[in-house]
């Protein structure tokens, strides 16, 4: 019992008292442990932390309601006799208690309702003194002191302390080997949820691009081929590898920073049983080709470019001056400005156009094949499979789109260039 | 838990209209308590001399535990802490709250805060928060590095 709480007039009564039974233990199902408790530093008794109607005598409660009526104690002069809690800011005596009487064997009737817990009347509050901290901040309920660590608590800070004296107050729990086998099982499933989610995500993006890649190797190839390419006599681990590689390699062959990757890639997956020179090209020698005829196709073009955009720029000047597009303007003149010095806004260049483009490349070769095989010129000229169709019908494809883009480009530089503000003509 | 929040807060206000502190008046508090103003006066001998300033208190169900929100009205004082909408960058409203303080302490400390001002200027991000920052105060992450004011 924490004796010093009280003034010595009390620790006299009490003493006169008859020594009052503690309560027993509320039994715990899964432990011989006492409940959560704090432990204070002056009350490690667990018969008195659990037995705390004893705690507080009648005659202390009604001498000190009566004292505070008389004469209300600001607190920060107090002397820390009083108790009230640094958190609600309520004294002993103010909380809802139970009927106080002076009558011992009511007393412990009253006790005895208690201890049985008839739940009419409210537990009396606990006062625990949990760190060093003096006058009003000295005593707390343990419900409120509870309720505040719960709110400071979090997964990084187990600990909590006195927001005045830095004390970190210890706590008491039960402990049952259920318990700490559950927080075992809830903190590993917190740890493994991240990489099995990322795992999850990643086979989903797998099993997609190797559909995408049988896909691919379908439209290109044509039923026929396709099906010997992906039957299961040819399925082995280079299948595996490579058909999530398909849609991959298409978005990077649009992108400069593959360059150095990509033309040894077919090489890798494909192996070496694979390629043999022939003409025509093997459909696995074409694969092997295609990286290789991208290079130097880019390498082409990088020079070729700018000459086809002057000659579509002059072109379409000549264009603009025949045609009068000069409504506005009085005369177009030459720009001074050489080309390609000035920065135009020209066909945005985004993520979602890259791989879309890039992914739809194999059906839009397929229908250029398609167009090629059925032009009556060309359909006896040309190889008679499906593959070569279709590869060739692709580089054509880019051909025109590229040549397409240069037009686009050099009509808006032209367009710019026509570009005049019109004078206000109102009045 | 209401049942702390009403008891506490009608103490503290009783307390606080028997025997205010110098320079401090609750101007309203709301039946509910919710929502109380208090205005409080610029220290004697500095830059706020004679100046009286609004204060807006808002307590959530879970206060003390939680602390109040608090924010300049109306009047906005200029100092470094005081952002132009009345946000007021001060640990104890925020991750430094303590039950134990209470709504005394609080503008007993903006007052201090404000007597300790040497310049009477805004603080220096102040056109960048008050563009980006909520309504609440309380939304903010605050980081405070200036121990002196």
């Amino acid at each position: 019992m924490p004796q010093n709480l009280y003034p010595p007039s009390v620790l006299a009564t009490v003493a006169a008292l008859p020594p009052v039974p503690a309560r027993p233990y509320p039994k715990m199902a899964s432990s011989t442990q006492p409940p959560l408790r704090l432990s204070t530093t002056l009350n490690n008794n667990n018969n008195n932390a659990n037995s705390h109607s004893t705690m507080t005598p009648p005659t202390a409660s009604s001498a000190e309601s009566l004292a505070v009526a008389a004469a209300p104690v600001a607190w920060e002069d107090s002397t820390g006799d009083e108790k009230r809690c640094w958190i609600c800011f309520l004294e002993e005596g103010e909380e809802p208690a139970p009927p106080i009487t002076t009558n011992y064997q009511q007393q412990q009737q009253q006790q005895q309702q208690q201890s049985q817990r008839t739940a009419t009347s409210p537990p009396p509050p606990i006062w625990v003194r949990p760190c060093k901290c003096k006058n009003s901040l000295k005593y707390a309920h343990e419900t409120c002191l509870l309720r505040w660590i719960t709110e400071k608590q979090g997964p990084l800070t187990p600990d909590v302390r006195c927001p005045a004296c830095g004390h970190t107050y210890v706590l008491a729990e039960s402990r049952d080997v259920l318990l700490s086998a559950l927080t075992l099982v809830d903190k590993t499933v917190a740890a493994v949820v991240p990489y099995v989610t990322l795992a999850g995500v990643s086979l989903a993006f797998y099993i997609v691009s190797t559909t995408y890649g049988a896909y691919a190797v379908m439209t290109m190839c044509g039923p026929d081929v396709g099906e010997r390419v992906l039957s299961e006599n040819n399925w082995g681990w280079r299948t595996w590898v490579g058909l999530p590689m398909i849609p991959i390699s298409l978005i990077c062959s649009r992108l400069t920073a593959a360059d150095a990757a990509l033309p040894l890639l077919p090489f890798l997956v494909l192996g070496n049983d694979h390629i043999r020179l022939s003409f025509p090209p093997s459909p696995a020698l074409t694969v092997c080709i295609l990286p290789w005829a991208r290079l130097a196709y880019n390498a082409v073009w990088d020079k070729l470019a700018p000459l086809v955009d002057r000659f579509f720029t002059r072109k379409a000047r000549k264009q603009g001056l025949e045609g009068g597009m000069s409504g506005g303007a009085e005369q177009v003149e030459d720009p001074p400005v050489e080309d390609g010095e000035e920065e135009y806004p020209l066909a945005r260049r985004d993520g979602q156009r890259l791989v879309l483009g890039s992914l739809f490349l194999p059906a839009a070769s397929q229908l250029m094949g398609t167009l090629l095989g059925t032009l009556p010129y060309l359909r006896h000229r040309l190889p008679s499979d499906a593959f070569h169709r279709n590869v060739l019908g692709g580089a054509l494809l880019v051909l025109c789109k590229d040549m397409s883009t240069a037009v686009y480009r050099a009509h808006r530089k032209r367009q710019r260039r026509t570009r005049r503000v019109l004078d206000y003509r109102g009045d | 838990m209401s049942n702390i929040f009403t008891k506490r807060l009608t103490k503290e206000l009783r307390d606080l209209q028997a025997n205010p502190p110098a320079g401090i008046v609750v101007d309203k508090a709301d039946d509910d308590l919710k929502s109380w103003k208090v205005v409080i006066r610029g220290a004697e001998g500095t830059l706020y001399d004679g100046e009286t300033f609004k204060l807006q208190f808002k307590f959530s169900n879970n206060y003390p535990l939680e602390s109040p929100e608090v924010i300049f009205l109306d009047n906005i004082p200029i100092h470094p802490h005081i952002y132009s909408n009345g946000h007021i960058c001060l640990s104890i409203l925020y991750d430094q709250w303590s039950p134990a303080l209470t709504i005394s302490s609080v503008c007993l400390s903006i007052q201090s805060m404000l007597s300790s001002a040497v310049k009477k200027e805004r603080p220096p991000d102040n056109a960048m928060y008050i563009l980006t920052a909520k309504k609440s105060p309380k939304a903010t992450t605050w980081a405070f590095h200036d121990d002196k004011v």
